[in-house]
């Protein structure tokens, strides 16, 4: 060691104030030199749990999304299963256009070959000699909830001389059709059928017509509509609404 | 632009799926019975099929409207669209067109909008269905290859871009001039 080297060392040592970056392997850091170094590591953890934390709540929502879909079809099985609404759907509603006017009287009633629920086929044509009371008529129509017990009595009164008469069904939709807008709009389907038919206790058959075609040409755009057919297949009688015992008697009566 | 256009696309598709999902779960029926004319979706699954889709349709726009799991909520959006389209495009092909399309129920609650009737609504289905969800289909591609994080849940929770943030802050910690008392050590050696 030259006398410049000896001399610059001692220098060193005498002033420590000025080795702060400098400090031997064993001393302590000071704050200086140890809080960059423990805010680095501190932000390091912050930074890793912070991250474990999104990636937590990001598995979570990820597999709470699953187990909702999950329920979602579990539901949609054992429900669609159970009720198979569209299996038993009775008509197709897209198909339901009828023609704006209903047919005139004198005018030929349109041949039809309709099945009742239990598949028991009925063909206008095959009923010719008998007179015939049409009504088209919707499961949910109060009017035509009104109209079951008077058909009830045309029944009684004319059946025993020959008359028949048919209910086609008119409308998609079921008992639970809301008419003010609509929240259930299930369509029709063989338990409202029956549940028509146990509640208004209604004997004559009733026919579904699946794609509206009978319905569409017969112009029924309002429940229920009725017609009456004499023996030549010539329409009689036709009115929508709430229809009198007494006009659809009088329409019966004037073909005897 | 880079973000709107992808936005723009979220909401688009997350306000359609809304009120399909609306309309359809407003109108089960109608629905099932459209479900069921396509002929595609075996009679024992129909009823399931239209059970669940509405709901489905709901959480995919709650996704796509939220922000959340975006890119997913895209691929599956896609999907369902090219599902859709192609089961419009085999009725279209096979002439079994006499049929709503069943993608919104416009006779009820959204008659009285003619935008959306003239664009879902309709007695039967044709090469117009068939182009509009194709085109939606396109739509859920935007969102998907775009830049998602405009109001977007999945930067606010996850923090995807923070993140990245971040580590570019730490990074000169990590760096071996950073440490002063390795250095230190080295000089007093």
């Amino acid at each position: 060691m030259n006398r410049r080297q000896a001399k610059s060392r001692a220098k060193r040592n005498q002033n420590p104030a000025r080795q702060s970056g400098s400090p031997g392997p064993e001393s302590p850091p000071t704050v200086a030199q140890g809080a960059p170094s423990r805010g680095a590591k501190s932000l390091n953890r912050g930074s890793t749990a912070r991250k474990a934390d999104r990636q937590t709540l990001r598995v979570g929502l990820a597999a709470g999304t699953v187990v909702v879909v999950a329920l979602i079809v579990a539901v949609a099985f054992l429900r669609g299963n159970l009720t198979g609404t569209t299996a038993s759907a009775l008509t197709n509603p897209n198909a339901l256009n009828p023609v704006s006017q209903m047919l005139p009287i004198g005018s030929t009633a349109p041949d039809f070959d309709l099945t009742t629920s239990s598949g028991q086929h009925v063909k206008l044509s095959d009923l010719r000699g008998h007179p015939v009371v049409l009504e088209f008529f919707a499961i949910w129509c109060p009017h035509c909830q009104n109209e079951a017990p008077i058909l009830n009595q045309v029944d009684t009164t004319f059946a025993p001389s020959g008359e028949h008469t048919l209910s086609i069904l008119a409308s998609p939709y079921g008992r639970s059709y809301d008419t003010s807008g609509g929240i259930d709009r299930s369509l029709v389907n063989q338990s409202d059928l029956t549940w028509f038919q146990n509640t208004f206790k209604v004997q004559h058959p009733m026919l579904i017509d699946p794609n509206f075609g009978t319905v569409n040409r017969y112009g029924a755009n309002s429940y229920p509509t009725i017609y009456v057919v004499d023996g030549n297949g010539i329409i009689r009688f036709a009115q929508s609404g709430d229809v009198p015992y007494q006009d659809i008697a009088n329409a019966l009566t004037q073909l005897q | 632009m880079r973000r709107i256009a992808p936005l723009t696309a979220r909401i688009l598709l997350g306000l359609i799926f809304a009120l399909s999902a609306i309309s359809k779960l407003s109108a089960p029926g109608i629905f099932q019975a459209d479900v069921a004319a396509y002929h595609i979706v075996p009679n024992l699954l129909v009823a399931p099929f239209a059970l669940a889709l509405p709901w489905l349709e709901a959480m995919l726009a709650l996704y796509l409207l939220l922000g959340l799991f975006v890119r997913p909520a895209a691929i599956v959006a896609g999907l369902l669209l090219l599902i859709f389209t192609i089961a419009l495009a085999i009725n279209v092909a096979t002439g079994n067109t006499a049929h709503g399309c069943g993608c919104l129920q416009t006779s009820g609650l959204l008659a009285s909008v003619p935008l959306l009737s003239w664009l879902f609504g309709g007695l039967t289905i044709g090469l117009f269905d068939v182009v509009r969800d194709l085109v939606l289909a396109g739509v859920a591609a935007v969102i998907f290859w775009g830049d998602t994080s405009a109001l977007s849940l999945d930067v606010l929770l996850f923090g995807e871009r923070k993140e990245s943030e971040e580590s570019l802050a730490v990074t000169p910690a990590r760096h071996p001039g950073a440490d002063r008392r390795s250095i230190s050590g080295g000089w007093e050696g």
